[in-house]
């Protein structure tokens, strides 16, 4: 790292009482996780908590798990770059998260079909081809859209705790951090992750509410608007103005992805619903949490602003660096949000707030390590080797959650990409959720889809590989990433529709649309 | 471009009062939840001993 910009990173207000304090967070944290693993008795105890999660418990649990520090990361460089125009992905994701909620949409019917994951309830609605398909491609996915999340969430710590950015620092809090939440995960499955991430919502909305204030009171309500007025222009408000750094069909694009892919695709949301008490809890979980999934963007969105503004007319030393007219380079964006909390906040809250941010990246790690290694062994590996024990479950799993804390310890460690961490995310889960949308409403809402339709339509989400930057630049292309997730998206379907139009199922009649019933797994056990 | 900002405004002091209130309710009643988790799970834990 150039020197300068490690000088400017280096000096916080972060202090010896800072680090008291977030060690004793992450110290009870950690006690927590392995008191509550006696509960771990079989595998649905182990991956949904035995499904007795109410809807406090649900709402708390699916807000510690989507409010990731790695959304907190590029929602802050979203709203740095965007100003207060990136709020409207807040607001489609809010909007769509609680009409899921009303209507039940997927979420309702999954719930009601007594599944432990999503794939088995296409073993159940189609066959076992199509549920270990979408097991491997929804850990493939989800996996490689997990590969940034150690790094990234590493970086912020090390931004707000003034570690220098060369050496020890970076790999040291990564495998730390690593090795904490592996530990808890592995020992009491979703007990410890929904126990855990009960104590990390309470701290870390505490935090993001101090943090709003104080970000407020040091920079001012109305220099905010005023500095992004200048600086921006309209782009800085309207996000559907040509030239932004949005468009319609970029918010479009954030109605599927960061509203209906978050809260009613994405497996580690809706392990949430799979893990309620009934369907009404579902319902009521997601309505309420529809405020969550619109903080988790709006706040972060809101610190970005907050460091922009601040940069520019508070800091002029730094704004040098992020700014620089010399043409050289300038410094990761990514570091403006802990810089910015790193200086206003004091020393003693600043190690609440450090707390609260770790809070959100263990409660995201430890839920999608047990979401992905639990796919691999109920919809993978049992399918292929035709059974397994309740023992032999819990163990595979068990590993599964350390080979995958390992392979995103070296991706994170190897990772040299540009900084769209953003459309990293969204293309890498695209391979999954593209697939799986026409898949789940096609099995959940039609009679008429068939298992070679799904077979086909979950093959079709590999088209989003093409949203990759290195991929279009091997292939010549130059095509925006939220024009190729939204046409895979409508292939999957129409793929879906043809398909099983075309080689209809036999037996379609005596599939499982939506009704409750003994799953495969419970079955087994 | 106005419309916008004010827009906007509304939208984050109103999103932001009613995640304060949630998070209030939730934290309570979370607690209450966690022990209810917890008794249903002795509950089952017990059950194979008592047959």
């Amino acid at each position: 790292m150039n020197p300068e910009h490690a000088a400017i990173l280096a000096e916080t207000n972060f202090a010896t009482l800072d680090w008291i304090i977030v060690f004793a967070y992450l110290s009870i944290s950690l006690v927590i996780g392995l008191y509550v693993r006696k509960y771990v008795v079989n595998m649905a105890g182990y991956i949904t908590a035995g499904r007795g999660l109410g809807t406090c418990l649900g709402i708390a649990t699916l807000t510690g798990t989507e409010m990731g520090l790695v959304t907190v990361m590029y929602s802050a460089q979203k709203g740095f770059t965007g100003g207060f125009a990136a709020f409207h992905i807040a607001l489609v994701a809010g909007v769509v998260t609680f009409f899921v909620g009303i209507s039940g949409f997927i979420v309702g019917k999954l719930r009601g079909t007594g599944v432990l994951t999503i794939p088995e309830y296409y073993s159940q609605r189609f066959d076992k081809k199509t549920r270990i398909l979408g097991g491997i491609m929804l850990a493939l996915g989800g996996i490689l859209n997990m590969g940034l999340f150690l790094k990234v969430g590493s970086l912020f710590i090390v931004g707000v705790c003034g570690l220098s950015q060369t050496g020890w620092a970076l790999p040291g809090v990564m495998i730390f951090l690593l090795v904490l939440v592996l530990i808890y995960t592995v020992m009491g499955g979703m007990f410890s992750v929904v126990v855990t991430d009960y104590i990390q919502f309470v701290v870390l909305s505490a935090g993001l509410l101090i943090t709003t204030g104080l970000a407020i009171y040091h920079i001012g309500w109305d220099t905010m608007f005023q500095v992004v007025a200048e600086n921006m222009g309209e782009a800085g408000f309207n996000p559907l103005t040509t030239g932004g750094g949005f468009g319609a069909e970029y918010v479009l694009w954030m109605a599927f992805t960061a509203g209906l892919v978050s809260c009613a695709l994405w497996p580690t949301a809706v392990a949430r619903a799979l893990a309620a008490e009934d369907v009404a809890t579902v319902k009521k979980q997601y309505m309420f949490s529809s405020i969550s999934f619109m903080v988790r963007f709006l706040v972060p969105n809101f610190l970005g602003i907050a460091a922009f503004v601040f940069i520019a007319v508070k800091a002029p030393e730094i704004k040098a660096a992020f700014f620089p007219t010399d043409g050289s380079a300038p410094m990761d964006n990514l570091y403006a949000m802990p810089i910015l909390l790193g200086r206003i906040i004091p020393s003693g809250l600043l190690g609440l707030i450090s707390a609260s941010m770790i809070a959100a990246f263990m409660s995201t790690h430890d839920s999608y390590l047990l979401v992905w290694s639990s796919v691999i062994t109920q919809d993978i590996i049992a399918p292929i080797r035709g059974g397994m024990s309740t023992k032999g479950r819990i163990l595979c799993t068990r590993v599964s959650i350390v080979v995958i804390g390992l392979y995103i310890l070296y991706w994170g460690l190897m990772y040299k990409g540009s900084d769209d961490i953003w459309d990293y995310m969204a293309v890498t889960g695209a391979i999954y959720f593209t697939g799986s949308f026409a898949v789940l409403v096609g099995g959940l809402y039609w009679k008429r889809a068939s298992s070679t339709g799904a077979f086909m339509a979950l093959l079709s989400g590999l088209g989003a590989i093409l949203g990759l930057g290195p991929v279009q630049q091997m292939l010549g292309l130059d095509i925006p990433g939220a024009r190729v997730g939204l046409t895979t998206v409508v292939f999957s379907v129409l793929v879906m529709i043809i398909a099983s139009l075309l080689f209809p199922d036999k037996q379609t009649e005596t599939k499982t649309m939506g009704s409750s019933s003994l799953t495969e797994t419970e079955a087994a056990l | 471009m106005s419309l916008w900002i004010t827009f906007w405004k509304f939208f984050f002091v109103i999103t932001l009062l009613l995640f304060a209130v949630m998070s209030v309710w939730v934290t309570i009643g979370g607690y209450a939840d966690i022990k209810k988790l917890f008794r249903k799970m002795d509950e089952a834990r017990n059950e194979p001993e008592d047959e």
